[in-house]
């Protein structure tokens, strides 16, 4: 049972049909302050409060919601939380406004007028003429272009439309679907972590780092389960500031504990502020300085010897020609594989005889009395002059002195040796990476980089470690650990048989393809819809998809390579997706390049948008042709999984506004109806590139398993929370959603704990396995990979992905490892960097029109592209703060508090000379003429203060509603204002190799002082419109919303006269 | 009697959840605020540099300047626990108080004013610790029953996001703040007020050496 | 420096109700320099409609006559506002009282002379008490404001008793009016320049010594100086001028200065907006 249902907790949660995820990401508000402010709480006085948990970001803190007279009057954090212990922050508190927001979208909405945000129009529908619009335009798309000619796409973490904005694709035998997050959010560093050790990654945002907040909680530490990390790496992450009142509140109760961090942020972030050392790194240098640490433990020999050498791959000697491992078979022939073949031998130099031998998995002690292999070595093998993974990885560090790294990533040297020293001279301690290092040209580099200096440490599966696996402990005479592939966690490969299962054998593997029948077998148990043309279909959804020929690690969740897919709808190569389902908020503020999506759906690139969401946002004002109206999450049923450490908490619908609806629903829905209709054509209806007829592949729709997680009703959706909580003491009999909501109401022990012993679990690799040796590791070598070993081969032939077919290799010129993925941390050429002494060989041509360098992060106020509706927040961040230092702001001639102007190339600026420009850049697929222009520069507001380097500037990315509310004269779409994605480069090709990850961090922008935006809302009283109304009535025309049709808004609300409601 | 927010800097992040449950709690208005968390920005230069936060609301003044300085009287000591208030039907928001308190804006419209003048409703407003929910309290809030008037603490505290507030008595060894400020002291952590001439503050606030100079609001 | 509005509405009225009260210490004073029953009916007239319109001015300031009552009856508190307010309505009703017993000989209206000399000091101080008691405003914690708005005020009060004297015919007139409204005038000038020069009055020092000590006080002991030489309506309506100029740049620089103490720092254009 996994924290919370963010995308990492789906690998936990079973593949479960129906098992229906709802939620949508914004928040809501309550009602306009009465003229005489009375205090809107009374102590207690005729309320009735229930168990919920906020959806406010990615994580989720319990709360307790207050009912009077069925409004919503206030949300408190529930104090037996085990982490948030009681805190809610402003993201949760203002969900009572943007529940009652007047700016709900609370039915379906048909656009009347044309697109673009100036004059958008809108018609209310029914629910039954909605999802028939959807479907036939779907199904007139597929039956003229193909499958291929349908698409879908999803919001980042707190969208929670993950399964079905990835199912619902291929249920309809379409190759693509993105979210704006996948490579630039979390993918990077969860597919890493499978890579090397098949186990949790160092995330704290998703919930895959729990040990630091274990035994917090006052009656946890009653239990003794005690508080064991002592010494914390924060890189590129800010926990306070993200996850504000539960790892934020989780890091203030650890560091009052005594626990030390070291946080690593170009920003003097809240966590940095606290921190014990700050390593303020130069935006998109981190891995850099990651090689001052490996070069320096390794040269100190400060690892843990003994896991490095028995557990890890770093002695293993290298062969040269092909970048793998040599095994011992290709050495000392067939004999000396003396373990089962599912656990290769590797060969080693010997520390005591100095020779090459064979170097078997085994218990540390039986392995130490054959061979004790030595970890930094050269030998010759096979003739061939070969180094250990250790060696390749010194040899690689070899550049990056303390100095160097000084120099080249504007960190005192004193700090970098410190912080080495804290780290790895600390008992245990563990390093959490954050998102920024996903969303640079190095995303796959730094985490390769810090999940190997945890393994060399030996900080894995130990308390205080944060690599844990925080699930109950495999029991003895377990089989060999394996992986299953392609999609969260092998799902795709579980349910359709697609991808290599790593850890078993080529011949395991083989029998496994050959054993699926010709065609779908009812009786076969699991995986079910497996047969061979479904297998192939799928295969081929894979080989098919969008930017996979060079990206190969988007296939760790079967998502498409944005940028491609944005080129495909500019030029319809190699195929042309026209129809097109988002899942997600505000496209337009969180892509990036995001003025290159708007002119391409602008110029025809999209024949038909449909989008679900609580709120019309910049995206559905420009762009949306349909818009299905989605519960907030006060109204919404929550799956049963929601909760926090090993305590589960209920997540039922508590009101319910107008004709929303779980986001679970409309893609079921939607998909039904479609397959109805094409499966009528199965004949005439092409499988996208193949050219073959459905007929002919011997498939129909939908495919294989339909849409994952979709839900007829919310009826359903109530019986999975209904069948979960039903094990509360006192709610054994509950049968319907009323007799659940009576049953927690006013009790504040209403959520279902699991033991500690289930949960808080160490040393699963050290449990003895069938075959007598220890368990291991889910990885071909079973032991921990630094040198991540299934790098070399995914970028030749997309394994383990495509099994049982290949991917074409990448392009060599792509691969910074000698033309493959570097399977270790090393430093990329950085596109665009500031000019850095000594640096040039590893940075772009320094462009002088864009001399500063550009990072960003979050605030506590917003959570991805929510809250910018919520006055209560709007008043106290109206618009994005540009954090500068004093000494480049007095270059510039910028006063703290003025506007400010900022361009990149994307925008370059409004006195920006393309005659100066440093040329057209040599883009690595050709001489590709890169007029990278794509919209305007944009404003924010300085905040001048020491508090990043000279020439280093911060900002979060922004939009906003109030420019296309209808009480403005001119409208825009609000998205192009404040937003950083406007300058942020996902059109000038330089994304990582594995995963294509674009720059949003650490890119080259100019400045200068400017004015406050047309439109833009700012002084406190200027947010006023944006507050619940709670008027028994239609919304009156004034107030104006971007909806013309005044018939078509909220229903009448029965708001009573004690909740501010008129008579 | 001195009933006051102690409010621990170590742990304040400044993420002003306390601001905004505050205006869900007492129906605050757009562009007034019962409390602010003030940036103190760093001295020194990059990177050796460090910051805190300071949330500053009324300060619960011994001398309290303001009801010296009020003359209609709406501007009083509460009878039983001594709480600084403000009466809403006496004040006739002649804003007298406002150059009388040392922690206000002369005007009661700028951050970080601790008393705001309300317009619609004419009068003059500032943080009340929430005293309908806490006046028996001694802030060591009741986990099975937050509303409990023994023990219930304002949002603010409540729903702080590092738990750096703490509500009670000074004078009550037990209540929660001198709990927290004794703690404190043992810890060989600073126990600081924001110096004013001429006010004696209850609030106290605790920053420890390592993580930042104190320095008030910053002066 | 953070920089307020002035409160006008309060400048006039503390100008208008201190000088009222003035007018009506001098004709108290002529009880015993021998003034002219004429001149002195007259003087209480002018002096309580002065007290009176700026009750007015300060009953709109705060919105609701009921409110300044309550003030006034607050006194228990011992509110600086509800003493100024207090002095004001005592004043008044000492007016009213001496307006009968004006005519009256015998020593009733040496009484009321000595109770009006007692409310135009209680008036005059009070009005600048107000200020200096706020704690919360460091800088307007200085004896000049009250001092500095009693003599001002007395000295505008003598003026116009001149004035209305020199109207009635100066003979038997006692020259030692002229010289109490000269010192006035000189205590004007030294407590209002001390003032000048202790307060951080930032761009504007200038302005402010020019119109009050200078203006004010200097052009006030100027005038009586002439009307001494030879007592005609002429100088007298200089000093009115110059006491008037120096009177309400005084109070309304009281407010411009106002709070260079704990959030002066914050100058609110850098900070106001925000604090995230």
């Amino acid at each position: 049972m996994q924290d919370t249902l963010t995308r990492r907790s789906f690998v936990k949660a079973a593949a479960v049909a129906g098992a229906a995820i709802t939620m949508s990401s914004a928040l809501a508000g309550c009602f306009n302050e009465s003229k005489e402010p009375e205090p809107s709480g009374s102590s207690s006085g005729g309320r009735d409060y229930y168990t919920s948990i906020c959806h406010g970001c990615i994580q989720a803190c319990p709360c307790k919601v207050y009912l009077q007279d069925g409004v919503v009057v206030k949300i408190e954090g529930h104090p037996d939380a085990p982490t948030s212990l009681g805190s809610l922050c402003l993201k949760g508190l203002n969900q009572i406004h943007t529940c009652y927001s007047p700016r709900r979208v609370l039915y379906p909405l048909k656009r009347t007028g044309p697109r673009g945000a100036a004059d958008a129009a809108w018609e209310r529908i029914s629910w039954d003429e909605a999802i028939e619009l959807a479907a036939s335009k779907i199904a007139e798309a597929i039956e003229k272009y193909g499958t291929y000619a349908f698409f879908c796409s999803v919001g980042g973490g707190g969208a929670y439309s993950f399964m079905q904005a990835m199912t619902l694709p291929m249920a309809l035998g379409s190759p693509t679907v993105f979210e704006p997050g996948c490579a630039q959010c979390y993918l990077p560093r969860i597919a890493v972590g499978g890579y090397m050790y098949g186990g949790a990654d160092q995330s704290i945002a998703d919930c895959a780092v729990l040990e630091p907040f274990k035994g917090l909680a006052p009656k946890e530490a009653a239990k003794g389960v005690t508080q064991d990390t002592k010494v914390l790496v924060l890189w590129a992450a800010q926990p306070s500031v993200s996850q504000t009142a539960q790892s934020g509140r989780g890091m203030a109760e650890l560091r009052a504990r005594g626990c030390k961090t070291i946080v690593v942020d170009p920003n003097f972030s809240p966590d940095a502020v606290k921190a014990t050392i700050h390593l303020p790194v130069r935006p998109g240098s981190d891995a850099a300085l990651i090689l001052a640490w490996y070069r320096i433990i390794l040269d100190e020999k400060l690892y843990d010897e003994e896991f490095t050498k028995f557990f890890t791959n770093m002695p293993f000697l290298i062969n040269p020609a092909t970048k793998l491992p040599w095994l011992a078979t290709e050495v000392f022939g067939a004999d000396a594989q003396t373990t089962d073949p599912n656990t290769p031998v590797y060969v080693c130099v010997d520390e005591g005889t100095g020779q090459v031998a064979p170097l078997p998995f085994g218990d540390p002690a039986a392995v130490k009395a054959q061979v004790n292999p030595q970890v930094l070595a050269t030998a010759t093998v096979n003739g061939a002059q070969s180094r250990t993974a250790a060696q390749v990885y010194r040899d690689e560090a070899d550049p990056w002195t303390l100095e160097k790294a000084e120099e080249f990533c504007w960190v005192p040297a004193s700090r970098i040796r410190a912080a080495i020293d804290l780290y790895a001279g600390a008992a245990v301690a563990g390093i959490a990476n954050g998102v920024a290092s996903d969303m640079e040209e190095t995303a796959s580099q730094v985490p390769v980089g810090l999940v190997g200096l945890d393994m060399i440490m030996g900080y894995v599966n130990k308390p205080g470690a944060t690599l844990t696996q925080n699930n109950a402990l495999p029991p003895e005479g377990s089989p060999r650990p394996t992986r299953f592939w392609n999609g969260f966690g092998g799902m795709f490969g579980q349910m359709y048989g697609i991808g290599y299962e790593v850890g078993a054998t080529e011949e395991a593997n083989a029998a496994r393809i050959a054993a699926i029948p010709e065609v779908w077998d009812p009786s076969m148990q699991s995986p079910p819809f497996m047969n061979q043309s479904t297998l192939y279909a799928m295969n081929q959804l894979l080989l098919d998809r969008l930017g996979m020929k060079e990206h190969k690690g988007l296939y760790e969740w079967c998502h498409s390579h944005i940028p491609t897919v944005r080129e495909a709808l500019e030029t319809g190569e190699p195929f042309h997706p026209r129809v097109w389902f988002d899942m997600s908020g505000n496209k337009f503020a969180v892509l990036g390049s995001a003025g290159a999506w708007y002119n391409a759906i602008m110029n025809g690139g999209a024949d038909f948008i449909i989008c679900q969401y609580p709120m019309i946002t910049s995206f559905q004002v420009e762009a949306a042709d349909l818009i299905f109206p989605l519960e907030e999450w006060l109204e919404a049923t929550g799956a049963s999984e929601f909760g926090q450490l090993n305590y589960r908490y209920p997540s039922p619908g508590i009101i319910h506004l107008g004709e929303t609806v779980p986001n679970s629903v409309p893609p079921k829905r939607v998909c039904d109806a479609a397959s109805l209709k094409l499966n009528e054509k199965l004949g005439t209806v092409t499988f996208g590139a193949t050219g073959k007829s459905m007929e002919e592949m011997g498939i129909q729709f939908p495919l294989g398993l339909g849409v994952l997680g979709g839900a007829d009703s919310e009826e359903s959706i109530w019986q999975s929370q209904i069948d979960t909580y039903k094990a509360v003491p006192g709610a054994e009999n509950v049968t319907t959603k009323e007799e659940l909501l009576e049953a927690m109401k006013n009790r504040p022990d209403f959520y279902l704990p699991t033991p500690p012993e289930e949960y808080w679990t160490y040393g699963q690799h050290l449990v003895k396995a069938a075959d007598g040796l220890p368990l291991g590791f889910a990885t071909e070598s079973r032991k921990c990979e630094v040198y991540a070993q299934i790098l070399i081969k995914m970028g030749r032939n997309g394994f383990p992905y495509c099994y049982p077919r290949e991917q074409a290799h990448i392009d060599s010129r792509l691969g910074s490892f000698g033309g493959d993925y570097s399977p270790i941390c090393n430093v990329p050429i950085q596109k665009e960097a500031p000019q850095v002494a000594n640096g040039d060989q590893y940075l772009g041509k320094y462009d002088p029109d864009f001399p500063l360098a550009i990072t960003s992060g979050r605030v506590y106020y917003f959570h991805h592209g929510t809250m910018r509706h919520a006055p209560f927040t709007r008043e106290l961040y109206p618009a994005p703060h540009v954090r500068i230092n004093p000494k480049t702001a007095a270059e510039y001639g910028i006063a703290n508090g003025d506007w400010v102007e900022i361009s990149s190339r994307r925008t370059q600026g409004t006195n920006y000379d393309p005659s100066k420009a440093v040329g057209t850049e040599l883009s690595y697929s050709g001489t590709k003429e890169q007029n990278t222009k794509t919209a305007e520069p944009i404003r924010g507001i300085a905040f001048v203060a020491e508090v990043v380097a000279p020439g280093v500037l911060w900002m979060e990315r922004f939009w906003n509603p109030e420019c296309y509310d209808s009480s403005q004269s001119s409208k825009t779409g609000g998205w192009q204002e404040s937003n950083i994605n406007v300058i942020t480069n996902a059109v000038d090709p330089n994304f990582n190799e594995v995963f294509g990850s674009y720059t949003n961090r650490g890119f080259q922008v100019n400045i200068k002082k400017s004015s406050r935006p047309d439109r833009v809302w700012f002084e406190p009283k200027e947010f006023a419109p944006f507050l619940p109304e709670n008027k028994n009535e239609y919304l009156p025309d004034d107030i104006g919303v971007t909806i013309s049709n005044k018939a078509l808004l909220t229903e009448p609300v029965a708001f009573p006269v004690a909740a501010g409601g008129e008579l | 009697m001195a009933r006051t927010l102690v409010i621990d800097l170590d742990r304040c992040s400044g993420c002003d959840s306390c601001v905004v449950a505050c205006k869900f709690e007492n129906g605050v208005t757009l562009g007034n605020y019962w409390n602010t968390v003030v940036p103190v920005v760093p001295v020194g230069t990059h990177p050796d540099i460090d910051m805190y936060w300071l949330p500053l609301q009324c300060q619960q003044c011994v001398n309290s300047p303001c009801i010296a300085a009020c003359p209609t009287g709406a501007s009083y000591r509460d009878q039983e626990n001594g709480v600084v208030l403000i009466d809403k039907d006496i004040c006739q928001g002649c804003k007298t108080c406002l150059p009388a308190c040392p922690y206000s804006s002369p005007e009661g419209n700028v951050k970080p004013s601790v008393r705001w003048y309300n317009e619609e409703a004419n009068v003059v407003e500032k943080c009340t610790l929430c005293n309908h929910l806490t006046a028996t309290s001694d802030g060591v809030e009741n986990i099975e029953d937050t509303t409990d008037p023994a023990h219930a603490v304002p949002p603010c505290v409540h729903n702080c996001s590092c738990k750096a507030r703490h509500y009670g008595d000074l004078d009550d060894p037990a209540s929660d703040a001198s709990q927290v400020i004794a703690q404190a002291e043992k810890d060989g952590r600073g126990v600081h007020l924001v110096e004013a001439e001429g006010a004696t503050p209850v609030a106290r606030y605790i920053l420890s050496a390592d993580i930042a100079a104190w320095r008030g609001l910053g002066v | 420096m953070s920089k307020t509005p002035v409160e006008w509405l309060l400048v006039l009225f503390k100008l208008l109700a201190a000088s009222g009260a003035g007018v009506l210490a001098f004709v108290g004073i002529s009880e015993f320099l021998g003034g002219r029953k004429r001149t002195n009916l007259i003087a209480i007239i002018i002096a309580l409609v002065m007290i009176v319109v700026g009750g007015g001015l300060a009953v709109l300031k705060v919105g609701n006559p009921s409110s300044v009552m309550a003030a006034a009856a607050n006194i228990r508190t011992g509110a600086p506002v509800s003493l100024e307010f207090l002095a004001c309505g005592l004043t008044l009703v000492v007016g009213v009282i001496y307006l009968f017993v004006q005519r009256q000989e015998g020593p009733a209206s040496k009484v009321l002379g000595c109770a009006s000399v007692l409310g135009a000091v209680a008036v005059g101080y009070t009005t600048g008490y107000s200020h200096q008691a706020m704690v919360g405003t460091p800088v307007w914690n200085t004896p000049a404001i009250p001092f500095g708005f009693l003599f001002g005020a007395l000295l505008l009060g003598g003026f116009i008793y001149l004035a209305l004297s020199a109207r009635d015919g100066t003979d038997g007139l006692s020259k030692v009016f002229v010289w109490i409204v000269a010192g006035l005038a000189v205590l004007t000038t030294l407590v209002t320049g001390v003032h000048g020069f202790a307060a951080p009055l930032d761009d504007r020092l200038f302005l402010y010594l020019a119109l009050t000590p200078l203006v004010g006080g200097v052009g006030s002991l100027l005038a009586a100086v002439l009307y001494a030489r030879s007592a005609s309506l002429v100088w007298a309506a200089l000093g009115i001028l110059t006491a008037v100029v120096g009177g309400l740049a005084f109070r309304a620089f009281v407010w411009v200065i106002v709070k260079p103490g704990l959030l002066s720092f914050l100058d609110t254009s850098a900070y106001g907006q925000f604090f995230s």
